[in-house]
């Protein structure tokens, strides 16, 4: 999916970026760059992620369990005071178990300072959801470890959409599911060379769980919704979602210079609002595509992964969901089935046109 | 692929750590940024729409296929089914050849090779032969077994695995009665062992001289499969719960699978990270479930909670150096 470093070098080189003294003085600061490379595949940071989770599971009920805190305001300051010790710490280690017990620590510390607040204050949920996302959010700025500010940002992003659930009111709950979909293209539209470090080292954390924010959010819309008018609510939600596809479709033909108004440009168009008009009881049908191809467009392996997941599932439950009979449903699938056949059919036949490298910050 | 440094995925936090050791200037790092994350070019696009358009349609088919005759419509008679299936299991092998070895015909043969099963049920369906579950699904493996060793697709050879992955706890419940959460049935450590054969075999078929497709993901699945099979027994074994054998196999195997993905990846080269994340995760589950054991036998439950978050934090931390030392040559795909 990425480019190697070898053709972005070649790249710049080529386009006057860096000159070919410079390309040899890159490669000479390799090995030094290797001990500061935070890289790693989303494997080993799920595995990182799991590790810290079951770690700061044990901590938080070991600290429970022998009664350490004798009021909740203790807790409470206890666990904040984890939290910023965790994060202060690690800014300073490199060593893998050090990140790992500074992970364990902040999300420890979290629970800790949470279950403290509700015994203290005996908040209601939705206070207990706000002071979560709160707390996370800043642990979002405050914690520089990818993971520790993706599990913060999807802990918040989960309070937040929890909150917009009990307020029961119709508007909001889909505002909401839209404005993570807003905030997820626009995290992955910027350019990666925009803002300052920090931004910079915030945005794919931020950026993964804003798309599994939208993504789970769309797929608790399926669930129980006794409070709101169901058809309302697809309809709203679709009708979002479509937009911020063909947005995200518009947006993806001007970066390789596709006219809206050519053929391919239309086409692509034309598809994605029949995709959700099709689908328009299951918005996350055309959510799911979406961030697809926003995932292909970033070239990033993890947003493809939830993508097609999300895509499979919510394409499952379309079609089991469909009021039919099996028969019925067979016609719908092989129907479906032909479209997706001659759509490519339709790319095949088309003479490929000549690919010119996409807009050079045409993002910005 | 190769240890050259060069060779590695341009990654946000690579470039950055490149910029901060002095290789690259902010300017310089800020269009690097923007190249590593630039959008496909328009043939890339078209490619993956086209891969992506092919898997859906052929998918949706399939499955309309299947619900058609799930269906069992009664005004359809038994030629007229048996008709209309051969002639999509026809017409799918006819496709395969027409297309020959690109992804329509890969895809084409894949069909045929599903519509095999339909077929048998429809079968079982319409005479009432009486035959166990577990009798369609080797019969449908073996049925297809030809295409299979013919096509040289490890798609197919994962159709053929997993049809065997239902057939075995079938037979093992409908003909030798075991149940199969009964700690003394031997189906998981089976299955583990027809999985990591399996896994095995494509690596040396891999590393052969034959042109095999070179795809990773279909090895993944079957090392994922076997590590996940084997650590029940395993975990079983080391928690003292049994005293049959099928957990000792199970341990011996998944110390044999461990072992066999230290050794496939020791080459740099030939190192497949992800093979030994699972190896090693999983190697940790059934160590991490020993220690348990023992300090919860030896200690209050407090402090046995407290010990266990550091032996947690030790393992996991350890993995993760170790893999990143182990990835550190290899080509990752970040």
């Amino acid at each position: 999916m990425r480019p190697r470093l070898r053709e972005v070098v070649q790249r710049m080189v080529d386009e006057g970026t860096i000159s070919s003294d410079d390309a040899a003085s890159l490669r000479r600061s390799l090995e030094k760059a290797a001990a500061h490379d935070q890289s790693a595949p989303w494997y080993v940071r799920l595995l990182a992620a799991s590790g810290a989770w079951i770690s700061a599971l044990l901590l938080t009920l070991f600290l429970f369990a022998v009664d350490l805190f004798k009021s909740g305001g203790v807790a409470v300051a206890v666990g904040v005071a984890m939290v910023a010790a965790a994060c202060v710490a690690r800014a300073k280690v490199r060593n893998d178990f050090a990140v790992q017990a500074s992970l364990a620590v902040a999300v420890a510390g979290e629970a800790a300072a949470l279950i403290g607040m509700d015994d203290a204050w005996h908040l209601k949920d939705t206070q207990m959801a706000l002071a979560a996302l709160v707390l996370n959010a800043v642990v979002v700025v405050a914690m520089a470890d990818p993971v520790g500010r993706f599990l913060a940002a999807a802990f918040s992003i989960a309070c937040a959409i929890f909150i917009s659930y009990d307020s029961q009111v119709l508007g909001v709950a889909v505002g909401f599911i839209l404005l993570l979909a807003a905030g997820a293209a626009a995290v992955w539209l910027s350019p990666p060379s925009w803002g300052g470090a920090r931004w910079r080292a915030i945005r794919p954390s931020l950026g993964v769980a804003l798309v599994a924010g939208f993504l789970g959010s769309l797929a608790l819309n399926l669930a129980e919704r006794s409070w709101w008018d169901r058809s309302a609510a697809d309809v709203i939600t679709t009708a979002g979602v479509t937009a911020l596809a063909a947005f995200l479709v518009a947006w993806i033909l001007r970066e390789h210079r596709i006219p809206l108004r050519s053929e391919p440009g239309a086409v692509a168009i034309a598809g994605t609002l029949l995709l959700g008009a099709v689908a328009w009881r299951t918005p996350g049908i055309l959510g799911a595509a979406s961030m697809l191809a926003l995932g292909y467009h970033r070239r990033e392996v993890v947003l493809l992964g939830l993508a097609v997941a999300s895509f499979l599932g919510f394409a499952g439950w379309y079609y089991y969901s469909l009021e039919l009979t099996l028969l019925e449903k067979s016609g719908v699938l092989i129907l479906s089935g032909a479209i997706a056949l001659g759509a490519r059919e339709y790319l095949r036949r088309r003479r490929p046109a000549s690919s010119p490298p996409p807009a050079q910050g045409a993002a910005t | 692929m190769a240890a050259d440094p060069l060779d590695r995925a341009a990654t946000a936090e690579r470039l950055t750590a490149i910029a901060a050791a002095g290789g690259l200037s902010d300017r310089a790092l800020a269009r690097a940024l923007d190249l590593a994350s630039e959008s496909p070019r328009s043939a890339e696009w078209r490619a993956f729409l086209s891969r992506s358009l092919l898997f859906l349609g052929s998918a949706l088919m399939l499955a309309g296929v299947i619900f058609f005759f799930a269906y069992n419509w009664s005004e359809l008679g038994r030629f007229a089914k048996f008709a209309l299936l051969e002639l999509a299991i026809a017409g799918a092998a006819a496709g395969a050849w027409q297309f020959g070895r690109t992804a329509a015909g890969e895809a084409s043969l894949a069909a045929a090779a599903v519509l095999v099963g339909p077929l048998l049920a429809v079968y079982g369906q319409t005479y009432q032969t009486g035959a166990d579950a577990w009798e369609l699904f080797a019969f449908w493996a073996v049925l297809i077994l030809p295409w299979v060793a013919l096509a040289r697709m490890p798609t197919l050879w994962l159709l053929e695995i997993a049809l065997w992955n239902v057939a075995l706890p079938l037979f093992s419940q409908q003909r030798l009665e075991y149940h199969f959460e009964e700690e003394r049935d031997p189906i998981w450590v089976t299955m583990a062992g027809l999985d990591g054969a399996a896994w095995f075999l494509a690596e040396r078929l891999q590393r052969s001289t034959l042109s095999w497709p070179k795809p990773r993901w279909p090895i993944r699945v079957l090392a994922v499969a076997a590590f996940a099979l084997a650590s029940p027994g395993a975990i079983i074994l080391v928690l003292g719960h049994s005293s049959d054998a099928a957990p000792w196999l199970g341990a011996a195997l998944m110390a044999g699978l461990a072992a066999a993905a230290y050794l496939l990846s020791k080459r740099p080269e030939r190192r497949d990270l992800f093979i030994l994340a699972t190896a090693g995760t999983a190697v940790l589950t059934v160590l991490g479930c020993a220690v348990g054991r023992v300090v919860f036998s030896v200690t209050n439950d407090f402090g046995g909670v407290l010990l266990m978050a550091l032996v947690v934090l030790g393992e996991v931390g350890a993995l993760v150096t170790w893999l990143r030392k182990m990835g550190s040559a290899e080509v990752d795909e970040a």
